[in-house]
């Protein structure tokens, strides 16, 4: 069955490189881009075809998870020659990709250490020489280290957790099994763990998958990539059902002292999956408001109208247990 | 050769400045440690205030090369549109040197940028308005407009010059960066509009010899007539507020409270766009102690939010319409 997938996997490099352009910035169809770009492909055909685990992948997940030559809004580096040079030594004789996650893991996790650094998103070269980075940087680093070696990888975020005031960015690898999160297994024995990173998912109010094409089951799709809900493999949810034909409506939660925008619903998108909890609504012009609750395995069914201030004292983002 | 003087004289680097930020280098302290043994002179005194004025992920990211390009390339073209004293020094070293527009990599690009410019730019004016003007023109003749995608962030300039589009951040990188190229003093702002087609712009700011900003639209990102609606102005180089230069400005004073709150209560400023709202994070207070805000005429939603033990949130709202030069109070009602 291996072999026979192997040989069916016919994606040349020109069609590589076609479909990363594609979802690529513009900018790197020229160069000096384009040059790193071209590198990029080559590299990554060339571990697929080497890797144990490279005929396992099917092409659909190593275009959209192995190739890319970015993670996020970093910018454009030769980063995989670098980590190829130095992860493939750690993965060598290891036949599973779960085993060969772990450790890339130990070794990423011995070189980088989370620290807040600034709003640009650094490239995984600075991160690795200077041995720090905020969430999505070592997010960053980890995935180009994994994708260096074949392994696929895709990056996923909350734009505002609902229980405490900031927003996070982690890294999902790929098995045949199914998407894995390290942060909710422990990389010793892979079992589950409790951590403050659990805690927080499991009351998050929207989670979000990266995913450079076009797939039917995003939430939205801009540029070349979708936004996968996932929102359900951390928290319990429920379903909120916008009921109009045109009106625009924002889901906001409360961060940092100030309503913050999770997610637009417009007539594109009138029915979301989200984490247990109270949402504020915002539509129309002049702005109305209404404050609305998702329960578990419920749906919340939300008719936008005419009229709605926004109340002068709310309690939001999660509902206090001794009610 | 001008001397650059008073600023630089006053802000030299100190030994212990230095060691403290090559120590948060880590990676890249080889460069800046070559420049100091390299450069003297002028070169060496804008050296230093690169070092020490810009953030930490453009020192990590700095190279020799680009080093050498910026503080050459601006020493080179200080008096191409100034005469003597009509650039204070401060607006050389934070608007000239400093190469940063917004927040693309730092990349060298001031020897091929001038070139570039120099070659189109013909017939030549010193005059900086009509230079700017033409460089804006042709930065949005030669790029069509791209849509920000999530992948990857703002391109730096050159890459931006060789590709055939650009998003609206990325052509105000190359035309900012080109002035700064050719010796303009220039900086970007970033506004936000009340009104139901408000939000975040920006524009770019252009110091003239007359001794003053002068802003200028840039066609690939207009702004509402006689920028009406504008709430809040801010230089990114500086983070100075620039509001009162465009708008009537009026003030919402914050009192603390005869009881401040023993819980941490933060407080926050947004503007009604169409569907919601949009905190201004420039804006934000301390509710329990006096403060002021300086803002554009409008209707604003101030919010203080405390972080419950659980994890919930509880949010008073008020909103204020501030008239133009009006003064209005805010207690926060815990």
């Amino acid at each position: 069955m291996t072999l026979l997938l192997f040989l069916l996997s016919v994606l040349s490099p020109e069609f590589c490189l076609e479909h990363l352009l594609q979802k690529s910035p513009g900018a790197d169809r020229h160069e000096p881009n384009l040059s790193m770009i071209l590198e990029n492909v080559e590299l990554a055909l060339h571990t697929r075809e080497t890797m144990p685990w490279g005929p396992l992948i099917p092409d659909s997940v190593f275009l959209r998870h192995v190739l890319p030559a970015r993670v996020s809004q970093e910018p454009l580096t030769p980063w995989r020659p670098v980590f190829m040079e130095h992860v493939l030594p750690l993965v060598e004789g290891v036949s599973s990709i779960e085993e060969a996650v772990l450790a890339v893991s130990a070794w990423s996790d011995s070189i980088t250490e989370y620290r807040p650094t600034q709003l640009r998103d650094q490239s995984p070269l600075v991160t690795w020489s200077s041995g720090i980075g905020r969430c999505e940087e070592l997010t960053v680093f980890f995935m180009d280290a994994l994708r260096s070696v074949g392994i696929p990888c895709r990056q996923a975020y909350t734009p505002w957790w609902l229980t405490v005031d900031s927003n996070h960015a982690w890294p999902e690898v790929w098995t045949p099994d199914g998407w894995m999160c390290l942060e909710k297994v422990s990389t010793e024995d892979r079992a589950p763990q409790e951590n403050w990173f659990t805690e927080r998912a499991r009351s998050s109010g929207l989670i979000l998958a990266i995913t450079p094409d076009s797939v039917g089951e995003a939430l939205s799709y801009s540029a070349g990539i979708s936004f996968l809900p996932v929102t359900s493999s951390y928290a319990k949810t429920g379903l909120l059902v916008i009921e109009c034909d045109s009106s625009e409506v924002w889901v906001n939660v409360a961060n940092y002292g100030a309503p913050r925008r999770l997610l637009k619903m417009d007539a594109g998108l009138r029915r979301v999956e989200l984490g247990e909890g109270v949402y504020l609504l915002t539509w129309g012009w002049p702005v109305r408001s209404a404050v609305v609750e998702v329960l578990p395995g419920a749906a919340t069914v939300f008719v936008p109208g005419e009229t709605g201030e926004i109340p002068e004292e709310m309690r939001l983002n999660i509902r206090r247990r001794e009610e | 050769m001008t001397v650059i003087t008073a600023v630089l004289i006053a802000g030299l680097l100190s030994p212990a400045t230095r060691d403290s930020l090559l120590a948060e280098t880590h990676g890249n302290r080889e460069v800046w440690e070559d420049a100091f043994l390299t450069f003297s002179g002028e070169e060496l005194l804008c050296v230093e205030y690169l070092f020490k004025s810009i953030p930490r992920l453009d020192r990590l990211e700095m190279t020799g090369e680009a080093l050498l390009d910026h503080v050459r390339g601006a020493l080179s073209t200080r008096n191409r549109y100034y005469q003597e004293g009509t650039l204070p020094d401060s607006l050389f070293l934070s608007c000239i040197l400093f190469f940063r527009v917004d927040q693309e990599p730092v990349t060298g690009y001031r020897h091929e940028l001038g070139r570039y410019w120099n070659r189109e730019l013909t017939p030549r004016t010193s005059d900086v308005l009509q230079t700017a003007s033409r460089v804006a023109e042709t930065v949005h003749t030669m790029l069509e407009p791209a849509e920000q995608g999530y992948l990857g962030g703002i391109e730096p300039p050159l890459v931006v010059l060789s590709s055939s589009a650009a998003t609206p951040a990325e052509s105000t990188v190359l035309f900012c960066a080109s002035l700064k190229s050719l010796g303009i003093a220039a900086r970007q702002i970033t506004g936000w509009f009340h009104g139901e087609d408000g939000g975040r712009r920006r524009w770019v700011e252009v110091w003239v010899p007359e001794g003053r900003w002068e802003p200028l639209a840039l066609p690939w990102e207009p702004v509402p007539d006689g920028f009406r609606g504008l709430a809040l102005a801010v230089s990114e180089t500086t983070g100075e507020a620039v509001t009162r230069h465009y708008a009537e400005t009026g003030q919402i004073r914050i009192h603390s409270g005869d009881e401040p709150p023993e819980e941490e209560w933060m407080g926050t400023v947004s503007i009604p766009v169409r569907s919601g709202y949009i905190p201004l994070d420039w804006a934000w207070f301390t509710p329990g102690t006096e403060d002021s805000l300086e803002l554009g005429p409008g209707s604003y939603l101030i919010c203080t939010g405390r972080r419950n033990a659980d994890g919930s949130v509880t949010m008073l709202t008020e909103t204020v319409i501030l008239e133009p030069g009006g003064d209005r109070a805010y207690r926060p009602g815990y």
